[in-house]
């Protein structure tokens, strides 16, 4: 698969780590905020109806001047594409198969979901589809419950476990 | 004796009356049966509104109502809607319910969730109750009152 010879370049590359690093602290901060709740069990800051509860992406691209960077944290990158500007009303949607910029796309799960949901079938097959759809690998980290820490890669097909450990001291 | 007579039956007909009208109003309190496709072509409508909507919903952390079984094996996320199951933990999660994986009725209210280059969803579904059509069973029920209605 070309998908994984592309995240065989990626995954060794260092510039590519430390953004894809930068970008999980990003997206696991957006997704607990979006899921946090004050001591009087109601909503608090940050914690809105739109993203409670939801996987939330960002797409990873390449930037000829710092090497990569990535967008903004929402559902739109788990649907397989990208607000690129909007009138504050809609968005003028670009898919991120057609987006020669984008390298890889990263979702964070919701909290709640724990290390053993990473195993199920299903589970898999939703980040699997988004893999083809996009034509990147996805990376698929967890952010709560025994799944911190967490970060799977998928290119469509395999969907393996990755060791930002090592990646990192490379 | 035949004014109190007259009386009695007037006080029996008001109390058939007003207790036909109190469990008219029990029973109904959605406001709307509707489908996936209508809270897709016009969210706007529903927003806010308690509905019942049938479709198959697939849990397992997707969490979405779809139009039918084959765009819920293809996960077709453009013919769904999103629902918001804020249920802390996977246990007792409408999430992991016997509900998914199946045809359902939804007992929910509508919710906007438009937030453009942040939400692709119009709006989510904070389901109250979960029916199977198979065998006309609860499989959900919610049971602690959600943060997201008032």
């Amino acid at each position: 698969m070309d998908l994984i010879k592309e995240c065989g370049v990626l995954c060794n590359d260092p510039a590519f780590i430390s953004m894809l690093n930068r970008a999980r602290g990003q997206v696991g901060d957006e997704v607990r905020a979006a899921n946090h709740r004050g001591s009087n069990n109601k909503p608090a800051t940050g914690y809105d109806a739109i993203r409670a509860n939801s996987p939330l992406g960002l797409v990873i691209r390449k930037d000829k001047d710092i090497g990569y960077k990535y967008s903004r944290v929402g559902t739109n990158a788990t649907a397989g594409r990208e607000c690129n500007g909007n009138n504050g009303m809609v968005c003028n949607f670009v898919n991120i198969s057609e987006d020669d910029t984008a390298v890889a796309v990263l979702v964070g799960v919701q909290p709640r979901a724990r290390l053993e949901s990473f195993n199920s079938e299903h589970f898999r097959a939703v980040y699997k589809k988004l893999a083809r759809e996009t034509q990147r690998p996805v990376f698929v980290m967890g952010t709560g419950t025994n799944a911190i820490g967490i970060i799977y890669v998928t290119d469509g097909v395999s969907f393996t476990r990755v060791d930002m450990a090592l990646k990192t001291q490379r | 004796m035949g004014t109190s007579r007259y009386l009695c039956v007037a006080l029996v007909i008001s109390a058939f009356v007003f207790g036909c009208n109190a469990s008219t109003n029990e029973v109904k309190t959605y406001d709307a049966v509707t489908t996936v496709i209508n809270l897709i072509a016009t969210p706007e409508h529903f927003f806010n509104k308690k509905i019942e909507v049938d479709g198959v919903f697939v849990g397992f952390h997707q969490d979405r109502l779809y139009l039918s079984s084959e765009h819920a094996e293809n996960l077709i996320s453009s013919l769904s809607i999103s629902v918001l199951d804020d249920t802390e933990t996977e246990e007792g999660s409408l999430s992991f319910s016997s509900c998914s994986g199946e045809w359902v009725k939804l007992w929910a209210t509508f919710i906007p969730a438009q937030q453009p280059g942040i939400s692709t969803e119009q709006g989510r579904l904070v389901v109250d109750r979960a029916m199977l059509h198979k065998d006309g069973k609860t499989c959900w029920k919610r049971t602690e009152k959600s943060r997201f209605i008032e």
